[in-house]
């Protein structure tokens, strides 16, 4: 599976957005991300397949989730 | 201990605990208390996702707006501070009960001595028995150009008096005022919906009526207004930056947050909500029925505002001291609370600020049987 990640501001918006996704059917995993692609530290993330970007962009919108940045690669660590 | 204990004082703190309050606070110690928000490790988002949980059940629970509209703070004192110095500025004017609780009135009154604000009392409790239209048009008359917040508590921490939230949230709505409530005394005994009641803020403990354990209490928000922060540290966001995030819940999150207290509370806020509030209020109100009658034909005390029924009762005996009779129930494994009670304004309007009162209050778990024991403690005390 090519993976994107939406980074997140904070660990309940990871929260509140995989909900969000979950209550589409869509899977995703929060991860933790790499401080040097943020510089936020402890910084999240929602990884998710890439085939279903423009879904995830759409949910997360219509949810008032203001992510950060996404990335098409796997940048952070898995849980 | 508590075999032996008739426990009467959930004014203060409820007791016992929910079964399943104590059993999910010792599965979190003992299973997944890790730090929520700090790293990202299994552990801290397991305990991230359970504080969470809770956020959404408290939001639904009270109508706030969202689950990230619930902060987690020390306590309902702490939330209380938090809300008051973060929203009034130099120049601000607020008004307040005569039945605050020190959590409220201590605050405002350093505030305004420190000369940053000025404060006015509307009549609650020294009035009780006027009607809603007349105390509103005293809190009307009581607004000023500069009044930015309105500030009370739901119910009275001595008595079951309560205020009209309804018709001050909507008299606040009509005067672009801010609202706060306390609702120390009355969450888990009465229903409320901040959206629907115009409440802007709220501070509430989580060991009193929501059975949860001490060590947490949380603020809802329900206004764009951003409250200037109480104290400043990590909370695991943007921690490169010095300041604090302008975002709902960390910006008033500092520190580690207590996992136990806020599984405790979620567990908590549960089994009331399986209950359910009137069906609380209900049994509360039987037991109060139950023991003002009882003291009225012992004869020898005085009750105050008998007919405001409810979960807290406080009452005098004509030939002893409120203390007095605290420590002859005390000797009998009875836990009522004697004294002040941390307010100081209440006191004054019911003109017990002399002498305080004995309060008996009540929670889903006591009996008449209870109220039995207390009625014949306090009938051979009086006799003695």
């Amino acid at each position: 599976m090519n993976t994107c990640i939406a980074t997140m501001q904070t660990v309940n918006i990871s929260i509140k957005a995989q909900k969000a996704l979950a209550s589409e059917g869509i899977f995703s995993k929060i991860i933790s991300i790499d401080p040097a692609l943020t510089r936020r530290g402890c910084a999240y993330g929602i990884e998710f397949s890439c085939a279903e970007e423009a879904t995830v962009r759409r949910i997360l919108r219509q949810n008032g989730i203001k992510n950060a940045q996404f990335l098409n690669f796997s940048g952070g660590k898995s849980l | 201990m508590n075999d032996r204990i008739c426990y009467l004082d959930n004014a203060a703190t409820s007791f016992p605990k929910p079964s399943a309050v104590t059993r999910e606070v010792a599965r979190c110690l003992r299973d997944y208390c890790g730090n929520a928000g700090r790293g990202s490790h299994k552990m801290s988002l397991f305990a991230a996702q359970k504080i969470y949980e809770c956020r959404e059940l408290l939001s639904s629970l009270i109508g706030a707006p969202s689950p990230e509209s619930i902060a987690f703070v020390p306590s309902c004192t702490y939330g209380l501070n938090l809300i008051i110095k973060g929203i009034l500025r130099p120049g601000d004017h607020v008004i307040l009960s005569d039945m605050e609780h020190n959590a409220v009135w201590r605050p405002i009154v350093k505030l305004a001595h420190d000369g940053i604000i000025t404060y006015d009392v509307f009549s609650a409790l020294s009035q009780p028995n006027r009607s809603e239209k007349e105390l509103i048009t005293e809190i009307e008359g009581k607004i000023k150009r500069n009044t930015r917040l309105i500030i009370c508590n739901h119910q009275s921490n001595i008595c079951s008096y309560s205020l009209p939230i309804h018709e001050i949230g909507e008299l606040c709505k009509n005067f672009h005022v801010l609202f706060a409530l306390d609702v120390a005394q009355s969450i888990g005994h009465y229903n409320i919906d901040m959206q629907k009641m115009n409440i802007n803020f709220l501070s509430a403990p989580a060991h009193k009526g929501l059975y949860g354990v001490q060590g947490a209490g949380f603020v809802a928000i329900n206004s764009a207004e951003i409250l200037d922060t109480l104290i400043e540290g990590g909370n695991g966001v943007d921690s490169l930056l010095p300041g604090m995030p302008d975002l709902s819940p960390e910006r008033y999150e500092v520190g580690t947050l207590p996992l136990p207290a806020i599984v405790g509370l979620y567990e908590g806020a549960k089994f009331v909500k399986s209950i359910g509030v009137d069906a609380i209020r209900d049994h509360e109100r039987e037991l109060f029925r139950y023991l003002r009658d009882g003291l009225l034909e012992i004869g020898g005390s005085t009750v105050h505002l008998p007919e405001f029924e409810g979960n807290t009762l406080s009452f005098n005996t004509n030939n002893h001291s409120a203390e007095a009779v605290c420590r002859a129930l005390d000797d009998a494994n009875i836990c009522v609370r004697g004294g002040f009670h941390c307010t100081a304004l209440a006191h004054k309007a019911l003109k017990t600020d002399n002498t305080g009162t004995v309060r008996v209050s009540f929670g889903i778990f006591n009996t008449k049987s209870d109220i039995d024991k207390l009625l014949s403690a306090i009938n051979n005390f009086i006799c003695k």
